[in-house]
């Protein structure tokens, strides 16, 4: 739900980062804090456990474009992956505007793909949205790891919308930014149309 | 710290729960790691799903602890939420563990404050006595840290590009046009959608 707050004209929309555990969702994050310059970025908050595994959510919050005079303020946000932590997404997932779903490429990993995606169905389901025509992009990635999954194969099993889907290597930073950067397009389009 | 490393002394931990639950009154306790997984609960049969409970109870004890970073404050270590019939109260045994109490209103939330402080110090020294004995490292819950960590890596990044600009100019000139211009993508690129 994006929120407009007219004392301070902004809109402000939020985007979240969807994906199976050790996917690659804090690290998209990450990158995007390390290389983004600092007067488009807010304060990085990660609450990690010991093992670096995210506990309740990462938060980035990055200042975009303008609309109509009102200047865009995205929240990026990430979901904890594991299975256990289900019940904080469907908290995350509350009022979003945008979905990016980083989807695990390594073959042993492709089943969980599966499983995150439904499971962000139901999720969206109770929280009132739809996972049809929410603005969704997809990210394969670990494209650089060995034994992957075909894009083609991803591209019929996961990306069931045919929605727009980017190749990345999080950890280096390739795709991350052309999957901010479509998701945002998306969001943009989304607002313009609701308006 | 985890089951695995806790080993036998779980006995003494459930008999240190088991007196509380009988102390207080209170329905339920449980005690989870810091990441939420439980090490292991008391109390009578209750309908609650615990290791929900105690997930997402990790969840707002780390978030609680960001927004005592943001106040400048170590951590809030102890959290009482109250509903119209069952309450909860979060406590930490320092970096080891976090407990969860639940209790309804035939308990006085008095009691069960001042003894879950006399847990916290019980459990505390049963955690440091499996510490020393196995010679584990417990390292501290990550908040706020990447952050941090960033910004030093971007000092030493700065410092060592103004060393390398001294010295090799083009191929500084090299590395920049391959860094990734965010300007470049994004702004430009927006603007034509506007």
């Amino acid at each position: 739900m994006t929120m407009l707050n007219f004392a301070k004209k902004e809109v402000i929309c939020k985007i979240v980062y969807y994906g199976p555990g050790l996917s690659g969702k804090t690290t998209n994050l990450k990158f995007l804090y390390d290389k983004m310059r600092s007067k488009y970025k807010g304060k990085m908050i990660a609450i990690a456990t010991e093992t670096e595994r995210t506990l309740f959510f990462d938060f980035l919050p990055i200042n975009l474009g303008q609309i109509k005079g009102f200047s865009l303020k995205y929240q990026l946000y990430t979901v904890p992956g594991q299975a256990m932590y289900t019940n904080s997404r469907k908290l995350i997932l509350k009022g979003s505007d945008g979905i990016v779903f980083v989807a695990d490429s390594q073959i042993t990993r492709f089943d969980e793909n599966k499983q995150s995606l439904r499971d962000m169905g139901h999720n969206l389901a109770e929280q009132g949205l739809d996972i049809r025509t929410i603005p969704l992009v997809m990210q394969w990635n670990k494209r650089d790891l060995p034994s992957i999954v075909t894009v083609q194969t991803m591209e019929q099993v996961l990306n069931f919308r045919k929605v727009s889907s980017y190749e990345a290597v999080a950890s280096s930073g390739k795709g991350v930014f052309e999957t901010l950067k479509e998701v945002i397009r998306l969001v943009y389009l989304n607002i313009k149309g609701e308006e | 710290m985890k089951l695995s490393q806790i080993g036998d002394k779980i006995n003494i931990i459930n008999n240190d729960l088991q007196d509380f639950i009988r102390e207080t009154d209170a329905s339920n306790i449980i005690l989870c790691d810091m990441g939420g997984e439980i090490l292991t609960y008391i109390g009578n049969n209750s309908p609650f799903d615990f290791p929900n409970i105690a997930a997402m109870a990790a969840g707002s004890y780390a978030t609680t602890k960001g927004i005592a970073n943001l106040l400048g404050q170590k951590e809030f270590s102890l959290l009482f939420h109250q509903g119209s019939t069952n309450n909860i109260l979060i406590s930490n045994v320092e970096n080891y563990a976090i407990f969860i109490i639940v209790f309804d209103n035939s308990s006085v939330l008095g009691i069960v404050k001042q003894k879950s402080r006399d847990l916290k110090t019980k459990l505390d020294v049963t955690f440091k006595d499996i510490v020393k004995g196995k010679g584990i490292i417990v390292k501290k819950a990550k908040i706020f840290e990447e952050h941090k960590n960033i910004e030093e890596k971007e000092e030493k990044s700065v410092k060592k590009k103004e060393e390398t600009r001294s010295t090799k100019k083009e191929e500084e000139n090299e590395k920049e046009s391959k860094k990734f211009d965010f300007d470049s993508l994004m702004i430009d690129d927006l603007d034509d959608i506007f």
